[in-house]
């Protein structure tokens, strides 16, 4: 049974970010911060982590600065999100400097009007990726999946399964899933 | 566990004893050596080559001038080579990662004070650790009515980018010409003053001084660690309106860098103005593969229609007029009629832009207003990293052709799309080539590896010198560097032996190498 979800929009990010929608999620032990691009994927993964959405541009500013502020005082201890590939590459860095290592990350991108997915995950995680639909629920599926998903102690292997969805469109050409765990 | 690299020539038991003395300065939490995670933001995260080439042994992070001092005392004793950054995030020349492997980096971003702001002079004095969200956030949190000038990402640090001589947008964008003083810390500790000293009250009014002016020796080089920097910032003008000006044809860069030329040199065009090719304008709003899913360059057939779609030109040329209205229309209509000589241009001002995320962020960068938008370019190729190669150009049409002709000519050589810009200064224009490669495909990684050194070498042998470089090609461009037998390198090698000797500050910065690493 999940506790009580308290969910929070990082009101600085939400006034100023871009196509970004941020929410800071307790969930059980850990606290975690939801990413996701201001597109149809993205908001149904935010809403699928009890996210909360807000349309602007495409800079990421206001976000990383706010991302960094959390991690730095220890609110955060994980990161999901769904975003274009450079956002993803910058919280990242912002990430990495405060101990988080990339858990998981996913690619998803339209090529020949059909979604090819990559996952690279660790082996018990791919199991369940496996079972991600190629429908356009797809970034629902991955957003409460990692929410709820806890990494096993010591490194992982990433391994990558591949799985190709036809007759599903997507805004944005390309996007990339995560999780980040501080260790 | 701990990072198996170690600085040259020093023993594990040796590292270990440093490592501990360096703990007892800053504390655990600020000695990074066993987390491999927090250490591996220390590496060339961008890097099309082994990443381990550049690898950190440790990070340190001081938090003010006196931990300093006692981390260089024991970087003397065990000669451990230290690695300055402020905020080491310009990924594109290497990030935080420093030219040699096993360096330890000195992470300066606790070092984030804003010392004071002068807002009857207009100045900034900022810690390394500041950056240029966190000043312009100050500014604004304080009311004060001045614009500082950031370089492209806002995460960028004040003083890193002033200490490699970036460049930003505003009328105060060439960032070296307006720093004024400076505190430094040599390799055996002592604290210099640079300018007209510490206790002037001109300290940040005037640069020089008495006698020698030495601020520039500490700019893209290893000769002292700057902890603090004063910087001139820009009175917000009465009015503000940023321009864009598109041109259709690849060849308009040498009429329009002519007709730029006296625009710029009489200041009509007061800020540092971008001429933005084709790939680089749409890179901020569309991926390649939205008109172009082949192999190698983009045709010229998916080109036009990007053109058309997003209506924009093979040439973008950003401005802005700042001023009273009557300035700015007497300006503009100058502007104006001699940019209307080219065929085809066309005008554009913000409310012919409206929701355009290219003219957006220019217009935010013109204005001293901090953005990331810089980043999404690297959505042109999927999961992109790039390396900028970025010779100077002099401000005339032909160099300017030329220049343009055979960086592109190369990058469709090897494959890439020209992704550059030209940034126009005073008297010269930063050609920036953007080489977007994809970071994890290791034929994209050979490709621009080789096409770089290729650039590099035919560049100079054009007479073209870069005004900047990666940390893996610093030494390739040094060596471009080499009128009358080095003799610009021997100073630079003299002065490194003289405030330097055990040569424990960044090693190979710039191609500055200690004594006893010295090729030549």
């Amino acid at each position: 049974m999940l506790a009580r979800r308290q969910f929070l929009i990082s009101t600085l990010a939400a006034a100023a970010t871009p196509q970004l929608a941020v929410g800071l999620e307790r969930l059980g032990r850990a606290e975690t911060y939801v990413i996701a691009e201001m597109c149809g994927a993205g908001r149904h993964f935010a809403e699928c982590a009890n996210g909360k959405t807000k349309p602007a541009l495409a800079d990421p500013n206001a976000l990383l600065f706010d991302l960094e502020d959390q991690v730095s005082r220890g609110a955060v201890d994980r990161i999901i999100g769904l975003s274009r590939p450079s956002t993803k590459f910058l919280i990242e860095q912002v990430a990495a400097a405060h101990g988080f290592t990339t858990h998981y990350h996913g690619s998803h991108r339209l090529e020949a009007s059909a979604l090819r997915h990559e996952f690279f995950a660790p082996p018990e995680l791919l199991t369940s990726l496996n079972t991600i639909s190629a429908s356009p629920t797809w970034a629902g599926d991955v957003a409460r999946l990692l929410q709820h998903y806890e990494p096993s102690s010591g490194t992982s292997t990433m391994s990558v399964r591949r799985s190709l969805a036809n007759d599903v469109s997507q805004e944005l050409r390309h996007l990339s899933s995560f999780l980040l765990v501080r260790k | 566990m701990s990072s198996a690299i170690l600085p040259e020539g020093i023993s594990p038991e040796a590292f270990a004893a440093a490592c501990d003395e360096f703990r007892a300065i800053v504390g655990e939490q600020w000695l990074i050596r066993d987390n491999t995670a927090h250490l591996n933001s220390y590496r060339d995260s961008y890097s099309p080559s082994d990443i381990d080439a550049t690898a950190p042994s440790a990070a340190i992070a001081p938090q003010n001038v006196e931990e300093i001092q006692k981390i260089l005392a024991v970087a003397r004793k065990y000669k451990i080579p230290l690695w300055t950054v402020s905020t080491g995030r310009n990924y594109g020349y290497g990030g935080a990662a420093p030219r040699q492997a096993g360096c330890v980096v000195l992470d300066l971003k606790r070092m984030n004070r804003i010392i004071e702001v002068n807002d009857k002079h207009a100045y900034a004095v900022v810690e390394p650790g500041v950056s240029y969200h966190e000043l312009y956030q100050y500014l604004q949190r304080k009311n004060i009515k001045l614009w500082p000038d950031p370089a492209a990402p806002a995460w960028g640090g004040v003083v890193g980018n002033t200490a490699d001589r970036g460049v930003g947008y505003t009328p105060y964008g060439e960032h070296f010409t307006v720093q004024c003083g400076m505190q430094v810390v040599l390799a055996d500790g002592t604290v210099v003053e640079t300018g007209m000293g510490a206790n002037a009250s001109t300290r940040n009014l005037y640069k020089y001084g008495h006698g020698a002016w030495v601020d520039g020796i500490f700019t893209q080089s290893n000769f002292g660690i700057i902890t603090q920097m004063g910087v001139w910032l820009m009175p917000e003008p009465p009015g503000y309106r940023p321009y864009m000006i598109t041109f259709p044809r690849e060849d308009d860069i040498h009429q329009i860098t002519e007709l730029l030329r006296p625009l710029k040199i009489n200041m009509l065009i007061p800020n540092a103005a971008t001429t933005v090719g084709l790939i680089w304008e749409a890179a901020v709003k569309v991926s390649k593969a939205d008109y172009y899913t082949g192999k190698g360059v983009m045709p010229e057939s998916a080109r036009k229609k990007m053109a058309t779609d997003l209506d924009i030109g093979n040439w973008n040329f950003y401005g802005a007029l700042y001023g009273p209205p009557p300035i700015m229309d007497n300006n503009w209509k100058i502007i104006q009629e001699t940019f209307a000589e080219v065929p085809g241009a066309k005008f554009f001002f913000a409310e012919d832009r409206k929701g355009d995320a290219a003219f957006d962020y220019r217009a935010k960068l013109m204005q001293g207003i901090p953005s990331m938008t810089e980043f999404g370019l690297l959505n042109w190729l999927g999961e992109g990293s790039h390396i900028d190669f970025s010779p100077i150009s002099p401000v005339t049409g032909d160099g300017a052709l030329q220049q343009f002709n055979f960086m592109r000519d190369k990058c469709h050589e090897f494959g890439f799309d020209y992704m550059g810009e030209f940034l126009v200064g005073w008297r010269d224009m930063h050609h920036v080539l953007m080489l977007v490669f994809e970071r994890n495909d290791e034929r994209s990684k050979q490709a621009v590896k080789a096409l770089f050194e290729v650039l590099v070498e035919e560049a100079s042998a054009k007479g073209y010198g870069e005004y900047r470089t990666h940390l893996e090609y610093m030494d390739a461009i040094a060596e471009t560097y080499n009128w009358n037998d080095r003799a610009l390198y021997k100073v630079c090698e003299a002065l490194k032996d003289a405030l330097d000797p055990q040569g424990i500050l960044a090693p190979g910065k710039s191609g500055i190498w200690p004594g006893r690493s010295r090729k030549t």
